[in-house]
């Protein structure tokens, strides 16, 4: 049998003592009454729970305006200016699966090209270690020029709604940098992208938001000029280097390739059934 | 529904916390991922229709903490520099020590591993729940899983114990 799935006796009594480790981790309980509060009186999600701050880049809007289909090509934007705080993930979490076509057709309800042409703050984490750092959510208005694939459930974005991206990190006397997640693209001002987005405004799907969020980690492509892998990515200017994507994935195979040929594979693809999160 | 809620949140926060706390390693963050879910959870409260709620906010859980670190928003999130091994538990304040260790030696392991050790063993998933709330295959799972628990023994373990 592979190492892989063998639970030998010493195994398990380590896990035994990891487990006494882990319920002995001590929590802080919300205030339930606020909490209550703050998500009957707003739709805000939460405005000041004992003392926490927001939520920012997980809750982060990204409005999205529809453009009438078939838009002019995108100009190639120049590279992003300012400091740069980049998070190494070379073993990225998922929210959704994003790596392949099927995972696409699986999971994500619209594939979209869009253009970023505002970005707003949102919430504030503080670290809360006394050494001032402060996360700030960011909101992003995308400008979508092509709906490539829908679900058919009418699901496609013609209306605001939200997704997640990358916000900025405020230091003690710096100045304001950008938080980015190598390979991740994050959605810079002016750059065009190919998104696969999720509705979770659907009651029993644990995504648990209200709007649209990426998919995952390989579910945003770098798209200006119409080529695939072209634009910004982790924060950078990148040129479509088979590198920059996430090993074996579709975007990967897709590399440097025009947009329509990622609308053909859409269309070409077997269709399947919308994947629910079990309740 | 409230009364639901109420009953409902007053056994899940605790281990909603504790997940998200193993998850980042970050006890502010994770008391914010925790809050969000359960706002989430409480709007959706009255049209959510499932078996168990539990086991639905442990899956919101982990996506939130997932969609968080896709967004940097867990920047913070950084290997510490060394773990103390984990000795004999002799009383509560101890626990509370080990129990730090344990989370150090997490915040070590990449977020997947991170992910198969506290869902399959911590959490006492089977092998397709953690796949399917880590949005993998089983396989994936079981490598990841196997991987993180070998690289938690040796942070863990005192050399002259392995």
């Amino acid at each position: 049998m592979h190492p892989e799935n063998q639970t030998t006796d010493a195994d398990r009594e380590f896990i035994a003592g990891l487990k006494d480790s882990y319920r002995g981790i001590e929590v802080s309980p919300v205030d339930v009454d606020v909490l209550h509060a703050s998500a009957r009186r707003t739709d805000h999600r939460r405005v000041a729970v004992g003392g926490a701050a927001l939520l920012a880049a997980a809750a982060v809007t990204v409005a999205v305006v529809t453009m009438p289909w078939g838009g002019a090509p995108t100009p190639p934007s120049g590279p992003v200016a300012g400091p740069l705080v980049v998070q190494e993930q070379p073993a990225i979490s998922e929210a959704w699966p994003s790596r392949s076509r099927s995972d696409w057709m699986r999971y994500a309800d619209v594939v979209v090209v869009a253009k970023v042409t505002a970005e707003h703050e949102t919430g504030t984490y503080g670290a809360g270690d006394g050494s001032g750092e402060v996360a700030v959510g960011r909101e992003v208005d995308l400008e979508v020029s092509e709906v490539l694939w829908s679900r058919g459930l009418g699901e496609a974005p013609t209306e605001v709604v939200g997704v997640s991206t990358a916000g900025w990190l405020d230091r003690p006397g710096q100045e304001r940098a950008r938080i980015a997640v190598d390979g991740v693209p994050r959605l810079e001002l002016d750059h065009s992208y190919v998104l696969a987005l999720r509705d979770t405004d659907n009651c029993g799907d644990a995504g648990g938001g209200s709007g649209w969020e990426v998919l995952g980690s390989s579910a945003a492509w770098p798209a200006d000029s119409g080529t695939v892998g072209v634009g910004e990515s982790g924060g950078r200017q990148v040129d479509g280097d088979a590198d920059q994507a996430v090993p074996g994935s579709w975007e990967q195979q897709m590399m440097n390739r025009p947009v329509s040929e990622v609308r053909q594979a859409l269309r070409a693809a077997e269709p399947a059934d919308r994947v629910s999160d079990p309740c | 529904m409230d009364a639901d809620f109420d009953s409902f949140y007053a056994t899940a926060a605790p281990s909603l916390q504790r997940l998200a706390v193993a998850l980042t390693g970050d006890v502010h963050a994770a008391s914010d991922l925790t809050q969000d879910v359960l706002v989430k959870l409480l709007r959706a409260w009255d049209r959510l229709h499932v078996d168990n709620p539990h086991a639905y906010a442990r899956t919101m859980l982990v996506r939130q903490v997932a969609t968080s670190r896709r967004t940097g928003f867990l920047h913070r999130e950084r290997p510490t520099a060394e773990v103390t091994p984990i000795g004999v538990v002799a009383d509560f304040a101890e626990l509370a020590a080990e129990s730090d260790r344990l989370v150090a030696a997490l915040r070590k392991l990449p977020p997947r591993q991170r992910q198969a050790v506290v869902l399959r063993y911590l959490e006492d998933l089977s092998t397709e729940q953690t796949a399917e709330a880590m949005g993998c295959s089983s396989g994936t799972v079981k490598r990841a899983a196997h991987d993180g628990l070998n690289s938690l023994r040796n942070q863990l373990t005192e050399p002259a114990e392995r």
